[in-house]
């Protein structure tokens, strides 16, 4: 069989195990529109890159984009209905990039839960995932990491904005040394540059920051962040790494984020965490990988 | 699980080298491009390669200039500044230049994003020439009004009867791993971290 035919073959394999996954766990299969408004995916994602967007307009001269991204598609489809209760949906589709020579695409695979309660929407994502990683059987790391984390340590530092972008590319770097630098030039109090000292470094467990929280008096500050990572602390089958400098290049990430790691794949198999869109009733918590990574590392 | 490391060849790598893998018996054959022990496989690429290597994971961390990592903006970790490999982006030229003039610029370079960084800060119009390598020699032939080139020592600057205009920023070696690569090699390479701060710098 040619090299072209056996990935064929080998992608529809890959899809037809996750959406046995997706429905034995009781997510329903659904088609992503092609087609959002642009401007509302502006607004929604102000911090992509709009060159590699491909735009059309129609007759009316309404801007249309065709999806970037499956998520913010999901949601714009959703925007739309009331749902009354819990909604678990699962899809299988392109996403579109335009490159200096032309049109790409890459086939994606997602699950969201949509008006997931807080802490069950959590759980049932570590269910997913415990799912996901039985039916593969991989070396995988989990990394969690919570948007509020970030914010509330820029609002207790009573750092301008220009210092927290600074901060942000420290920790987003994981540049140790000039985190140092920054602490001294800051003249941060000890509390702060405590907790920034504590907070860069990645953990296997919530006790160290627990204990971090508890020492520099910000314990009930960050309950609530500790409270919605806790369901992933027991996930079977991960080595489970919690890393406040990961950042989401999406913005719209509210609350826990996450993204899983095969040993022998230099980027991220899978991504997710919890987030709500303009105009969406209720939150949601999904995650979503595309197909080339999963062939890649089970190939 | 052995760490890789990208080296840039050259004085960068060979300190690099020193510093961090003092206690290796290194290989002296030239012409090997990368070297083995029980911990370590050592790759020898070319300094602009380097980054390559980590962002595809071949390599799992890699030392490379600031300078190569602000052009390109490469989603690394930048674990490390190092003690080594000081040295300054500057606008070259000849004295008389002007760096505010009416005109288009013609500024050589191999740092396309931060030269026009540079000169729009600056409210200047500039054409950029793209080179790769023997930059100093672009306004000597009327290729280019100026240059905007690493420098360490500035004796080639010197000897070519151009001088530094402006500094642009200081750019130093930096440790960078692979962000995928970090979580699984962790260990090793916080461990090559903390060997690298008792090793006597020169």
């Amino acid at each position: 069989m040619s090299t072209w035919l056996t990935q064929q073959a080998t992608q529809t394999l890959r899809f037809k195990t996750l959406l046995q996954l997706s429905e034995a766990l009781g997510y329903t299969l659904i088609e992503p529109p092609y087609f959002i408004d642009y401007d509302d995916f502006r607004k929604e994602q102000p911090l992509k890159d709009p060159k590699e967007w491909i735009k059309l307009s129609n007759p009316e001269g309404r801007v249309l984009v065709l999806r970037p991204d499956l998520t913010t598609s999901v949601m714009d489809q959703l925007k739309w209905k009331t749902t009354d209760g819990p909604l678990k949906v699962s899809y299988y589709a392109s996403v579109f990039f335009q490159t200096q020579q032309r049109l790409e695409s890459e086939k994606e695979y997602g699950f969201e839960y949509f008006n997931a309660p807080f802490k069950e929407g959590e759980q049932f994502m570590v269910k997913t995932l415990e799912a996901f990683n039985q039916t593969f059987n991989l070396k995988l790391i989990l990394e969690v990491s919570h948007t509020d984390i970030f914010k509330k340590l820029i609002r207790l530092s009573e750092l301008s904005s220009e210092d927290a972008d600074e901060l942000k590319g420290l920790f987003k770097n994981k540049a140790f040394d000039q985190l140092e630098s920054f602490i001294q030039a800051k003249k941060m109090n000890v509390a702060s540059a405590t907790l920034l000292r504590g907070l860069i470094q990645p953990q296997e467990d919530l006790n160290a920051y627990e204990t971090l929280f508890k020492t520099t008096g910000f314990e009930a500050e960050f309950k609530p962040v500790i409270e919605a990572l806790k369901p992933f602390e027991t996930l079977k089958g991960y080595q489970v790494i919690f890393d406040f400098s990961g950042m989401s290049e999406w913005s719209y990430y509210q609350g826990v984020m996450f993204q899983v790691f095969e040993k022998t794949y230099p980027k991220p198999l899978l991504k997710g965490g919890r987030y709500q869109l303009i105009g969406v009733q209720g939150e949601a918590i999904g995650c979503s990988l595309l197909l080339s990574d999963l062939m890649a590392v089970t190939r | 699980m052995k760490l890789t490391v990208a080296l840039p060849k050259g004085r960068l790598g060979d300190e690099s080298l020193n510093v961090f893998f003092s206690h290796l018996e290194k290989p002296f054959d030239e012409r090997k491009l990368f070297f083995e022990t029980d911990d370590y496989k050592i790759l020898w690429v070319k300094p602009s390669d380097v980054v390559t290597y980590v962002l595809s994971g071949v390599a799992d961390i890699g030392i490379v200039g600031e300078d190569t990592l602000d052009e390109n903006n490469p989603d690394v970790y930048r674990l490390k500044e190092l003690p080594y490999g000081a040295c300054q982006l500057v606008v070259a030229g000849f004295e008389k230049e002007d760096l505010n003039q009416p005109g288009i610029l013609k500024v050589a370079s191999k740092y396309p994003a931060l030269s026009e960084r540079y000169f729009k800060a600056k409210n200047q119009k500039m054409e950029l020439i793209y080179l790769q390598g023997s930059v100093e020699l672009a306004p000597l032939v009327g290729l280019a009004d100026v240059i905007v080139d690493i420098v360490e020592t500035g004796s080639t600057l010197k000897a070519n009867g151009l001088k530094i205009l402006d500094v642009i920023q200081d750019s130093k070696a930096i440790l960078i791993a692979n962000k995928a690569r970090y979580r699984f090699q962790k260990t090793l390479i916080d461990n090559l971290m903390k060997a690298s701060e008792r090793t006597p710098h020169a």
